[in-house]
């Protein structure tokens, strides 16, 4: 498992690496909160479902991750911690997370940088021959 | 200014709640709303660009969840490049120009930058996702998916431009809720009634926008889609959008410089109406990318250097002002020199900053 951010002109990338797609989620849910505070300062205090479809992999990862900046934005959201389940059927996938964490504190949360959006550019996931790898840009 | 502007992640006003009918008519009626509500004067918004008012935006093409990120963020200036700047006039290039716009010499001056925040992304993301399907439809390939469109007759970009110009009006009032804020905190620390601040607007352009206007083409006057990104208008002398106050000199153009240096005013010409669709640019640009700005600030006492300057830093995070350094940017006198010696916009004037803002 592994998480390593690149730098993209005016936005930040994140390129993920992980055991199985489930676990690949967790990490870019956590990337997306360590890009807008330092992810060890959430606790898990409250825990929220969310679901979301899409018609591909690399889709599904994008609109995971725009809800969850959707709930940052909007409800001062943040994510500790992602439980993802993914189902398959034909070319419709679907994801069921719980997300654990806690609404953005002030005092304790310092806001690195503001991510606008999460972006179609260079969006990939793919599976290896032992792991699943993703990149992703966010527009900040 | 610190204390009335709202500034970073979350931040609002209690005193500023939008019920939701009142959103709508902020998508609906721009700077007009802000001034109807107080916030502002009458003739604030005769120097904006537009009037401060799109027309062709409907509120009911944002959806629900722009409509929710919107609500709070109202007469917020956000993080990232976004600032609030006291500054003072340093140098006037054009005397005549400079008069018509209200400048002068050691004057006082504020420049806000700031948009239609996480509503305005939220519309971009929303019509993102139904361009991306659209353009498989009408048969246009991509080379980024971050690049999808359809044709601008679609019903899927009409929806889109009438939701983007909901979202400019979000923007524009905005400005106005927060340049009446700033208006109030002076007033406050000088301890006078706003109405004597004297501080009136110059003016308000947009930098990431598509709207329609009409140019001369091939001999024929022809109503285009004009998209704006990274660059702001900059209308002639003479031309009918451009401010009554402004007819004689072109409509004043905003350069926003990096924090550590200046920025500068710049009034619209002939040629950028006649070669650029009446555009200029907009500001400094990056020199480094923010991952390498935080770098290079490392070891770096910012805002005490910043101080050394003479100008005053205030920000809800150190992250944002270590992007936001002043060697970030290029140098902006470079940039506006080339936009003036290439006849795109003429050098007006310049400012410094002395107190800044940010998120």
């Amino acid at each position: 498992m592994s998480v390593e951010l690149f730098d993209h002109t005016g936005d930040i990338g994140v390129r993920l690496t992980a055991a199985s797609r489930e676990e690949l989620f967790g990490i870019a849910a956590l990337a997306l909160t360590d890009i807008l505070t330092a992810a060890d300062s959430v606790e898990v205090r409250e825990t929220a479902d969310l679901r979301v479809s899409a018609a591909g992999m690399d889709l599904l990862l994008l609109e995971f991750l725009s809800e969850l900046l959707f709930r940052f934005d909007a409800r001062g959201w943040l994510t500790r911690r992602a439980d993802v389940t993914i189902d398959e059927r034909g070319d419709a996938l679907s994801l069921t997370a719980q997300v654990h964490g806690e609404p953005l504190d002030p005092e304790r949360h310092g806001i690195k940088v503001l991510v606008k959006a999460v972006t179609y550019h260079g969006l990939e996931v793919r599976k290896g021959d032992d792991s699943w790898q993703a990149t992703v840009v966010f527009d900040v | 200014m610190y204390k009335h502007v709202p500034t970073g992640v979350g931040a609002h006003r209690r005193d500023l709640k939008l019920s939701r009918p009142e959103l709508m008519r902020v998508l609906a009626e721009g700077a007009a709303w802000a001034i109807k509500e107080g916030f502002g004067w009458r003739g604030d918004v005769d120097n904006l660009e537009e009037g401060g008012c799109i027309r062709g935006a409907d509120p009911e093409q944002v959806s629900e969840r722009a409509l929710e990120r919107g609500a709070g963020q109202l007469g917020t200036l956000g993080s990232g490049n976004h600032f609030a700047e006291i500054q003072y006039v340093t140098e006037i290039y054009d005397e005549r120009i400079a008069e018509a716009f209200g400048l002068f010499v050691d004057q006082i001056t504020v420049m806000i930058h700031s948009g239609s925040r996480g509503l305005g992304h939220q519309v971009c993301e929303d019509h993102l996702r139904v361009m991306v399907q659209a353009a498989a439809r009408y048969g246009i390939e991509l080379p980024d998916r971050q690049l999808c469109c359809a044709p601008l007759s679609s019903p899927e970009a009409k929806r889109y431009l009438a939701a983007m110009s909901a979202a400019a009006n979000f923007a524009f009032a905005n400005r106005q809720v927060m340049a009446h804020w700033v208006r109030e905190s002076f007033a406050a620390a000088l301890g006078i009634p706003v109405e004597r601040t004297g501080m009136s607007v110059v003016y308000d352009v947009c930098h990431n926008i598509a709207k329609f206007e009409t140019f001369t083409v091939e001999g024929r006057d022809r109503r285009l889609c004009v998209h704006r990104k990274g660059a702001t208008r900059a209308y002639p002398p003479g031309h009918p959008a451009t401010p009554a106050p402004y007819r004689e000199t072109g409509q004043p153009v905003l350069i926003p410089g990096d924090m550590g240096r200046y920025s500068y005013v710049l009034a619209g010409t002939q040629r950028a109406y006649e070669q650029t669709f009446g555009s200029t640019c907009h500001g400094a640009g990056r020199r480094l990318s923010r991952a390498a700005a935080k770098r290079a600030s490392r070891g770096h006492a910012l805002l005490r250097e910043m101080e050394d300057r003479g100008v005053v830093v205030m920000a809800a995070g150190m992250a944002t002002v270590a992007e936001e350094m002043p060697d970030a940017y290029k140098d902006v006198a470079d940039v506006v020199r080339v936009v003036h010696e290439a006849g795109l916009s003429t050098r007006v004037a310049q400012l410094r900053p002395i107190g800044v803002i940010k998120g």
